[in-house]
């Protein structure tokens, strides 16, 4: 009996001894790393559970465990550490750096990948940077931050498109920019812009919608290799982007939220003169109706009569002065102060929450943008929702849908057209105080009989209006609804073969109007169309995956799939070309005896595709990976319409596979791979056969035969690609370098190659071009200082890229676009993009020639230049000293011409400061003239300035206006301090960050007068490397506060 | 568990299912017709044609400043010989790609319809447009042109192009002559379907081609006795543009709705009218800011010009008729026909030798009075003597210079054959005479080489504005 009672007795003290073991105690400590300095941010959980805690700036920690539990200690970029609970409740963990940084990498269809893997190039982006920088165009936001990547804004408008390339242009014609995907959805980056030399508004590109909040990383996927997964659409490379997804494990939410302010103003304005005011000759100045009613007064250039000498005319104001004449002054800053300061607000919350069986983020942001040009904006608001879930072991599930409206009252007009109000301030006159006409509510009417007429007084009423009134009642409006969302599951028949299918959609429906009041210059009867596109792209996709271990050393992974595309575009355009009632935009105002026009065009399209692919896997240090691809495009001729395209590529960690102990290379990775990729080029739907167009006018409704020769035995075109490259690092991952070279060849390239109009028509689709691309891309990344609270690092880019267009099919040139009379061309031996025009006449030693004190021009085009860079790189510079960063980004692009209309004309009215020169006293110009004999001596007659300026600068001869398009820009400079966690301690803040950043902060190099040499009419292929009236790029200041909650 | 498996097993149904392959009809463009009758390709045809040698940097820039009927206060580069190469690539891309290519697949459905009146239409237009192709340009594709299977047309020699055109002429004669099906009227912009006017213009402009390219007298004979050339202004072939941009005549859509202002008159045009005592100048120029009729001499780079005179205010503009958005395009008028019967009377050609000449002149210059709505037609002609074949020459075609106002190229033309009246080149041109071609366009150089530089060869100054071209 007593014995049995102190068994029971024994036995329950051991339960409450087991039972005070069990419970659970606070275990706290420190982690840090291998040189014994704290890691902040550490985490530390508890095996085989879900509780998990992290450390503090400090690298402190406190969680709560019971003995027996084993803690795993980690931190990106060291080794896990396992410690077990025992008696003591302070464990500290010390790290030790990963060498083999097995980093993860999002690559083609979002498959995650170890970089080990990998034979080609990629290269990432994180998503931090972007977030604070609040670029409005996500294109603009890649400038400089990986090699190879060349990245041009068009212009400081609201909404203006941003051009990506990368690795150079592969098609003539065709679409020459990366396919963007999110999370697996290809999303279209059309801009539908307007936008060419003469006019019309630049529009936003199709990457712009989305939220760099929402951005976790960006992998870019250069070259052939690396897209051969997307088929025909991944020629050009391809721009993964990874959203954020929830995290936290514990069940518990997070919401983060950010605020940014930015404040812009123009970057660079021409220098301009402020000796000589309006007129074509210095003898007098008399306003009296702005349209030559007077003297000098409807010229439009500032040859006339000296400024700030004392003289006083009747200028356009003098009406509102009692007539009298008034001081005949200049305004230097009159450009200057006619832009506002642009603003931007934008403000995003973001919710994320997760638990054992999945996750979920909630975002929203909403962002206000006002333009510098008065009464311009772009508004946006971006809402997406992005979950996961585990449905039982082997089932998940995931959706992601965002909905972007973007929308904007007025978007500014460029090029040459006197929408455009930089058109003003060059044909234009120095004096005139441009902020004078704001308030046009209160001025007098244009004078009667001029071209102005009925509207508000200007000081040209020839070719201009008011430039307030232009902007605040032309308006051009922008509104896009747009939709974004898949939908997958996948099921894991077991933990090697897995099965997913993936159902996204990617539309919207975008409207535009186009109002021109009645009195403008080149509408006088007024002007309304409307504009209603409707866009939606649906991919199906299947993917089998199986991964396994062959044997010790061989892994192996496969996979095939199928992906199924269907994308369809209707337009709708309706025009009122001169209107009734002033005032009334709508289309049934249309004036008595005019023709309302309307267009409809639908375009359908699908490309269904069998892939496969997988990779092969030895010891963990090689790898080959290899895939094939075949894809159906509608828009082939069926006979012509399956292509496939395969890859292949291999990886070698060599210092794994060869012991480098002893040199300070702690991972050596060579890789290659050769790929082959299809397109479709510049062919869309509907191109293979003959049909006729009709158009409704005065006449009644007329057909008319096609202008090109349409080809139903077109072939598809292909990008054939090897490269080959190293990726190192040293000394304990302190230095990292990569370099890639490249050859790419692009092949029957489909273009409509012109024929002289004498056939009948004027031009054939044919297979026809070939071009090549090579270079190299080399990025150094070094972590100069790493101690204490003290980290300095360093990232260098740089990218060389030599493309060829080596072939049109026996053509010698092929014209992408032009202005006036410089034109852009494709031609056999030379770049993609040299700029043809006319040059001076020269002598043998290359002498400009004079005649009569004017430069003469030699009428045969010539080629002058070409717009390709020759190389480009960024420097980006990181500093961070306790929870303080600064970092600054420089980005080049160097080589490369452009042509400058501004500057051509700007010379020509005698408004850019090089007029100033031999006004009173003439210009020797510095050349050669005839000596009568047959041969030169050195030019001695003096020419009157306009005259000079006048031949040898304009639409008559392209060479005086081109200049090298090189420049060093100073991108972003952005200081930031995160509060430390001890002053948040307490708060229900988990993370706090204010960031000042400066973005497109200055041009520390060019070579180009008065203009940002970063320009493009739009981002269309024929529109770069030209420029006029150029709406100044924005230099932008912002305050952005991040806070976690 | 169960319920996840039947929906994950129906999603993948939805991906399987959703493969098709219907490409041929996917390809199919809905937005456009396969086949049209051939008559709605009339009047783009017409339409086309008119507004490239309308349009005011074309036969303005260059026809009518050129010919010295206008002349620029600014602006002037082209009027001073220096012409936009853009402009002159539009006229010779325009004229095939848009208006030959066009009227041969016309010819081609209406042969197909069995429609020979239309494929005579077709014909006559195409006589119109190669003649006037290579009155601007010199040789031309002609013979190897509007071929699918030749990509480098060959040119042919003016001489060949003004033999097809005429051949052309005779075959569309023929064709009427025995024609059926109907030229549809609302696609027949001209005539609207009187298909005898057609004859009318057909053999007119025959009459035209013969007296331009040195033709047989004796097919010009054949033509005046069979008497079916215009008889009236009624028959004249002029396309009546509408009241409103952008079927508004070019002329006016430039100058008025353009607010170009610098187009004004030539010091020629009042010059040489008012020499004359002609009262068709009150029509041709407007006032200028004092109320009276000043013209400017062609050239002068330093424009404009308070010292001499030359500025907006000072130089009259264009008269109304001639800035009016309904001002007819003039393919070819009975005035033109009848001064050519009087040039061809005088130069002893078709039978009546100079007082057939004066009768002539005197109807070709009522009909003009009547077109610009001026009196005094009658008194007018009895001032003009022929005195002698030399005299009479100049006078008709000084008469047919005055006749031509506003149809810029023709007008050129006109002058570059006969000499008549005498012109002074442009103070300060570019070219020390008056053009007398236009250059080649500069797409030519890189999309037809070997072509280009054969009939360059040919040329007396290769290919530049002062070569001139057979018939001068």
């Amino acid at each position: 009996m007593k014995t049995k009672f102190s068994g029971i007795l024994t036995l329950l003290l051991a339960f409450v001894v087991q039972f005070t073991f069990a419970q659970e105690k606070t275990i706290s400590g420190t982690v840090s790393d291998e040189n014994g300095l704290p890691l902040p941010t550490a985490t530390v959980i508890i095996q085989g559970t879900t509780t998990g805690a992290s450390t503090d700036f400090d690298g402190n920690y406190t969680i709560n465990a019971k003995q027996g539990d084993v803690l795993i200690f980690s931190y990106v970029g060291y080794s896990n550490q396992t410690k077990t609970v025992g008696a003591s409740n302070k464990i500290d963990a010390s790290l030790e750096p990963d060498n083999t940084l097995d980093e993860v990498v999002v690559t083609a269809l979002g498959i995650k990948k170890s970089e080990k893997a990998i034979g080609y190039s990629v290269q990432k982006v994180s998503g931090e940077g972007l977030t604070e920088a609040r670029e409005g165009n996500l294109v603009n936001a890649l400038s400089g931050k990986a090699a190879g990547i060349q990245v041009t804004n068009s212009s400081g408008s609201v909404g203006a498109s941003s051009r990506i390339v990368l690795r150079g242009n592969s098609t003539i014609t065709g679409n020459n920019q990366p396919l963007f995907v999110v999370d697996g959805v290809p999303l279209d980056n059309s801009s539908y812009s307007g936008a060419t030399s003469t006019g019309g508004a630049d529009l936003p590109n199709g990457a712009s919608d989305i939220n760099p909040d929402d951005i976790e990383s960006i992998s870019v996927l250069k070259g052939p290799n690396a897209a051969a997964l997307y088929g025909v659409r991944g020629a050009n490379g391809v721009i993964v982007i990874t959203t954020k997804s929830g995290s936290s494990k514990d069940g518990s939410f997070s919401v983060s939220v950010n605020s940014n302010a930015s404040f812009s103003n123009p970057l660079k304005l021409p220098s301009y003169q402020n000796s000589y005011g309006q007129g074509s000759d210095n003898s007098y100045f008399e306003f009296v109706d702005g349209a030559n009613g007077g003297i000098n007064d409807g010229v439009d250039e500032s040859w006339g009569p000296a400024l700030d000498t004392g003289l006083e005319f009747i200028q356009w104001d003098s009406q509102l002065n009692g007539g009298q004449a008034l001081p005949w002054v200049s305004h230097p800053d009159n450009v200057k102060d006619f832009f506002d300061t642009g603003v931007a607000l934008s403000n995003s919350i973001t919710v994320t929450s997760g638990g054992e069986k999945g996750s979920m983020r909630f975002s929203l942001g909403k962002s206000e943008q006002d333009g510098m040009l008065p009464f311009t904006e772009l508004n946006r608001l971006n809402l997406g929702f992005n979950g996961k879930m585990d449905l039982g072991k082997k089932f998940h599930a995931g959706m992601s849908v965002s909905y972007i409206n973007t929308e904007s009252d007025n978007l500014p007009i460029g090029g040459y057209t006197n929408e455009n109000p930089m058109q003003q301030f060059i044909w234009s006159a120095r004096q005139v105080n441009f902020s004078d006409f704001k308030d046009w509510r209160n001025l007098p009417l244009a004078a009667a009989g001029t071209a102005a007429e009925g509207t508000p007084l200007n000081w040209n009423a020839n070719f201009q209006n008011n430039p307030y009134w232009v902007l605040e009642n032309n308006r051009n409006t922008f509104d896009k609804n747009r939709f974004v969302g898949n939908i997958f599951f996948t099921y894991d028949f077991s933990d090697k073969f897995s099965i997913t299918t993936k159902y996204s959609r990617d539309q919207y429906t975008q409207s535009e109007k186009r109002i021109k009041a009645q009195g403008s210059n080149e509408n006088p009867d007024g002007y309304y169309a409307e504009f209603k596109r409707d866009y939606d792209e649906t991919n199906i996709e299947l993917l089998l995956s199986y991964n396994t271990d062959l044997s010790e050393s061989f892994s192996l992974s496969l996979n095939a799939g199928t992906n199924g595309m269907k994308r369809n575009y209707s337009s709708l355009i309706g025009e009122a070309t001169q209107l009734e009632l002033p005032g009334l935009y709508n289309l049934s105002n249309i004036k008595t005896g005019a023709t309302p026009t309307y267009f409809n065009t639908t375009s359908n399209r699908r490309i269904n595709s069998v892939y496969g692919f997988g990779s092969l896997g030895y010891n963990d240090y090689l790898f080959l990976e290899f895939s094939g691809r075949n894809d159906w495009a509608s828009v082939l001729p069926v006979q012509n319409n399956s292509f496939f395209y395969p890859s292949v590529s291999l990886s070698a960690i060599v210092s794994d596979m060869v012991d480098l102990d002893g040199s300070k290379i702690d991972y050596l990775k060579v890789r290659g791979g050769w790929s082959k990729v299809g397109s479709t080029g510049a062919l869309g739907p509907y191109n293979l056969n003959q049909t006729y167009s009709l158009a409704n006018n005065a006449f009644g409704n007329l057909a008319s035969t096609p202008n090109t020769r349409f080809n139903d035995d077109l072939t598809p075109e292909s990008v054939t690609g090897f490269e080959a490259g190293i990726d190192v690092r040293m000394f304990k991952s302190r230095i990292k370098f990569s370099a890639t070279y490249y050859d790419q060849l692009s092949e029957d390239l489909i273009l409509p190659i012109q024929l002289t109009a004498a056939t009948g028509q004027t031009s054939a689709w044919k297979n026809a071009g070939e071009m090549s691309n090579k270079g190299i891309e080399l990025s150094l990344g070094a972590t100069i200082v790493q101690n204490d609270n003290f980290n300095l690092g360093v990232d260098l880019n740089w990218a060389k890229n030599e493309n060829e267009v080596i072939s049109l099919g026996g053509l010698d040139s092929y014209i992408l676009g032009g202005q006036w009379g410089a034109r852009l061309e494709a031609r056999p031996g030379l770049p993609y993009g040299v700029l043809v025009g006319r040059d001076f006449e020269r002598d043998d030693s290359g002498q400009v020639i004079y005649q009569n004190g004017l430069a003469v021009v030699d009428s045969e085009y010539k080629v002058l230049g070409d717009i390709a860079p020759d190389w480009t790189g960024g420097m980006s510079i990181n500093m961070e000293y306790k929870g303080i960063t600064l970092s600054t980004l420089v980005d080049a692009k160097i080589g490369g011409e452009l042509h400058s209309m501004s500057y051509a004309w700007g010379r020509y009215a005698g408004v850019l400061d090089e007029t100033l020169e031999g006004r009173e006293t003439g210009i020797v110009g510095n050349g050669v003239m005839s000596d009568g004999a047959g041969g030169y001596v050195p030019n001695t007659v003096v020419a009157p300035a306009k005259a000079f300026n006048q031949a040898a600068f304009g639409n008559g001869v392209e060479e005086s206006s081109i200049f090298d398009a090189s420049y060093v820009k100073l991108r972003s400079v952005s200081l930031g301090y995160s509060l430390p966690q001890s002053l948040l301690k307490g708060t229900f803040i988990t993370n706090a960050k204010f960031a000042v950043v400066g973005r497109n902060l200055a041009i520390l190099y060019s070579n180009v007068p008065h203009i940002d040499p970063e320009t493009g009419f739009s981002s269309a292929n024929g529109q770069q490397g030209q420029e006029f009236g150029q709406i100044p790029s924005a230099r932008s200041i912002g305050f952005n506060v991040n806070l976690s909650f | 568990m169960k319920n996840t498996k039947i929906i994950f097993l129906l999603f993948l149904s939805l991906v399987i299912a959703s493969c098709d392959s219907d490409f041929g009809e996917v390809n199919t463009d809905p937005d456009n017709a396969t086949e049209v009758p051939a008559h709605l390709l009339l009047g783009n045809i017409i339409r086309i044609n008119q507004n490239v040698i309308y349009n005011a940097q074309g036969g303005g820039d260059m026809g009518e400043c050129w010919a010295q009927h206008w002349s620029k206060v600014q602006y002037n580069d082209e009027a001073r010989y220096i012409p936009r190469r853009g402009v002159i690539d539009g006229i010779w891309n325009n004229l095939y790609a848009d208006v030959l290519s066009d009227a041969k697949s016309m010819y081609e459905l209406a042969e197909t319809e069995g429609n020979t009146n239309l494929q005579a239409v077709s014909l006559i237009l195409q006589a119109n447009t190669f003649q006037i192709l290579t009155d601007l340009y010199g040789p031309i594709p002609f013979a190897e042109a509007l071929n699918p299977s030749i990509e480098q047309p060959a040119y042919s020699t003016s001489e060949e192009v003004y033999a097809g055109v005429i051949a052309m002429l005779d075959q569309a004669d023929a064709l009427l002559a025995s024609g059926t099906g109907e030229i549809t009227a609302t696609s027949d912009l001209l005539y609207a379907g009187d298909v005898s006017k057609w004859v009318k213009l057909g053999n007119s402009l025959k009459f035209k081609a013969l007296m331009r390219s040195n033709g047989s007298a004796a097919e010009l004979q054949a033509l005046v006795t069979e008497g079916a050339m215009f008889a009236s202004n009624a028959d004249s072939a002029e396309f009546v543009y509408t009241a409103l941009a952008p079927d508004a005549n070019p002329i006016y859509e430039t100058i008025v709705d353009g607010n170009r202002a610098e187009y004004k008159i030539n010091s020629a045009v009042v010059d040489i009218l008012t020499g004359l005592n002609d009262p068709r100048l009150d029509v041709y120029a407007g006032l200028n800011a004092d109320g009276n009729i000043v013209g400017k001499p062609s050239g002068y780079s330093n424009l404009p010009n308070e010292a001499l005179g030359y500025t907006y205010g000072n130089i009259s503009p264009l008269g109304d008729k001639y800035l009016d958005p309904t001002l007819p395009g003039v393919i070819m008028s009975y005035a033109q026909l009848k001064l050519l019967m009087a040039e061809a009377a005088n130069e002893g050609k078709i039978a009546g030798g100079i007082t057939a000449a004066k009768t002539y002149m005197d109807e070709g210059i009522a009909a003009n009075f009547d077109f610009n709505g001026v009196a005094g037609a009658a008194g007018y002609a009895a001032t003009i003597n022929l005195l002698n074949q030399a005299n009479a020459r100049e006078k008709i075609a000084t008469q047919v210079w005055i006749a031509l106002f506003g149809q810029g190229f023709e007008t050129w033309t006109e002058w570059r054959r006969t000499g008549f009246p005498a012109l002074t080149p442009a103070i300060e041109g570019a070219i020390p005479t008056i053009p007398t071609r236009l250059y080649y366009p500069t797409t030519e150089v890189s999309l037809n080489q070997e072509s280009y530089n054969a009939a360059k060869a040919t040329l007396n100054n290769g290919d530049e504005l002062t070569s001139t071209l057979f018939w001068q």
